[in-house]
């Protein structure tokens, strides 16, 4: 995994609208001298590259979390609304005419509001219940669903192409910090000490209680750091759909079922996945770019079809 | 030694009450017997010995300690349980499963150690799953499953064993042989164990006591003799009941 994940940051690296070699590469980490390939790199290509890799890793993180707390395959980090109202407040403010550091606050706002609904419904009886929790959820998303749809139908064209990218998932205005690259070390570090504790939860809630796990402290912190990382992800990207959905299933038909291996190989699969996506992107049409979002569903199903066949032969 | 003690124990589901002041003490190396018809309580009555449920009225404690001031993982290291329903819902092979039963005895943080992974070994070679370690849970038949269940109970290593039908899909041979073993693990680390059955005969051949559920404010509790009498329980099952004899061993059949 974490060869294709170095594979992956090259490929996208040397990918764009202007050729780049390998040796070009490897020179210039030697003695930058090309000023143009260098200005190229270090100002558009290593941002989005990274930006990239982190957003995917980030979603593959909520998409395994997601699946063992609802205990759902079919379960992705948007399932919950947390997209949803990612969606409502980015196009809130790109309508109002904002963009940059306002429209990604208006992004995690919406994100973040639409997670305390959801906790707040799913919650107010005392107990967790995984039905519950996922009916709130998706009939959230549908309501945002309906507003998305009411905003774009109201919207003029200009607004809507800005709007559309948005929604799939585009990476050409993204860039992550420092804050983004802790949170992967941490999802890392978090699913090897608490790989356990999910394994024991994927038996059913029955089994893990009368193992002594503490079930809705564990359920409640799955619930909340997925939801932030879905948020996050989504802030910097859009709704970039697939990769929190296939990845951990490909790791699963692969075998990895120990999360403690599954997590942290997720995010370095999901990582690599959209960056891949995203070079291609950059590259099929080029100079013009596809939303990443579109990428990933198109290299995504036919993989994900051709593996499941190869198991259920086996 | 251990002993579970029940003390004037209600419980209610919504605003039915399904045993009234209940009250009775396991001691070690006791087997118990539950019997009572469908929805008489018993699975009720298990699920809130381990807390899943929580009584109306009454207290429950492990040696002499409420199970409320236990922490969760302790509770874990001295109550084991087998509960009816699978646990079928994310691929993983035997051997991983009957592995995390040992997850009350490590930090959750830390994995497992040699002397775990040894003793996983040993337990499916005592159940015949030896052959079957590798194999993903979905391709189990019930049986099998059952087994794999039993296996991660043995795995956790409790003291005070409950079991919601132990005999569901294991054939008659196994039925026998599991609640042999049973017995010897008990008898063996001064445990106890609570046996919820529809079996009567399983029930007759191995409880030391019984609690017969009749009616939600009326249940027997007392020895094999005193309980398993044909008024007794063509009383609790609302239908005839009666028995055969064969070399001291009474059989009990529905007329």
């Amino acid at each position: 995994m974490l060869v294709l994940a170095i594979f992956a940051l090259i490929f996208s690296l040397l990918s764009g609208s202007i050729d780049i070699s390998l040796t070009q590469l490897i020179s210039l980490l030697t003695n930058p001298q090309d000023a143009l390939i260098n200005q190229v790199l270090k100002e558009i290509r290593l941002p989005r590259t990274l930006a990239g890799f982190t957003v995917g890793g980030l979603l593959a993180f909520s998409g395994v979390i997601m699946q063992a707390l609802l205990r759902n395959p079919l379960a992705d980090p948007y399932i919950l609304g947390v997209s949803g109202g990612a969606a409502v407040g980015a196009l809130c403010a790109i309508l109002l005419g904002l963009s940059g550091f306002i429209l990604t606050n208006f992004a995690l706002s919406g994100a973040l509001i639409s997670v305390l609904i959801v906790f707040g419904f799913a919650h107010k009886f005392g107990n967790w219940s995984v039905t519950r929790l996922l009916l709130t959820g998706v009939v959230l998303s549908a309501g945002w669903g309906a507003i998305i749809n009411i905003l774009l139908a109201t919207s003029t064209s200009n607004n809507v192409q800005s709007i559309l990218f948005w929604l799939i998932g585009d990476l050409s205005q993204s860039r992550v910090g420092l804050i983004h690259y802790l949170l992967l070390l941490l999802g890392v570090f978090g699913g090897i000490t608490m790989g356990k504790s999910l394994n024991v939860l994927s038996r059913g809630d029955l089994t893990a209680y009368s193992l002594g796990l503490n079930l809705n402290l564990l359920k409640l912190t799955l619930y909340f750091v997925a939801s932030v990382f879905t948020a996050i992800a989504v802030t910097v990207a859009g709704s970039v759909g697939f990769v929190g959905l296939v990845t951990p299933h490909i790791l699963r038909l692969l075998g990895a079922r120990d999360h403690r291996v599954l997590i942290p190989c997720a995010i370095l699969l999901g990582g690599s996945f959209v960056t891949i996506a995203d070079s291609l992107a950059r590259t099929i049409i080029a100079p013009q770019q596809l939303p990443v979002g579109a990428v990933t569903a198109i290299i995504g199903v036919p993989v994900f079809l051709i593996i499941l066949h190869a198991n259920t032969k086996r | 030694m251990t002993t579970l003690a029940i003390d004037s124990l209600t419980l209610r589901i919504g605003q039915q009450t399904l045993c009234n002041n209940l009250s009775f003490t396991m001691n070690s190396r006791e087997c118990w017997g539950l019997l009572g018809k469908n929805g008489a309580g018993k699975t009720t009555l298990i699920h809130s010995i381990l807390g899943i449920v929580k009584p109306a009225e009454g207290s429950i404690k492990i040696d002499a300690t409420p199970i409320q001031s236990y922490h969760r993982r302790e509770l874990a290291q001295r109550i084991g349980i087998l509960f009816q329903e699978g646990m079928n819902d994310f691929p993983s092979t035997v051997e991983e499963t009957v592995l995390l039963g040992r997850y009350p005895h490590t930090h959750p943080f830390f994995q497992n150690s040699k002397e775990d992974l040894n003793l996983v070994r040993e337990i499916l070679k005592e159940l015949s799953l030896d052959a079957l370690k590798s194999r993903k849970l979905e391709t189990l038949s019930g049986g099998e499953l059952q087994r794999v269940a039993i296996a991660m109970l043995f795995a956790q290593d409790p003291k005070i064993f409950l079991l919601d039908e132990p005999s569901n899909n294991l054939d008659i041979a196994f039925q026998i042989s599991l609640l042999k073993i049973l017995k010897e693990r008990t008898d063996k680390n001064s445990g106890c164990m609570l046996l919820a059955t529809h079996d009567i005969n399983l029930a007759a051949r191995f409880c030391d006591r019984l609690i017969l559920l009749i009616d939600k404010d009326e249940f027997l509790i007392g020895t094999r003799q005193e309980i398993l009498t044909t008024e007794n329980l063509s009383r609790a099952f609302g239908c005839e009941i009666k028995t055969i004899s064969e070399k001291n061993e009474k059989f009990y059949y529905p007329k």
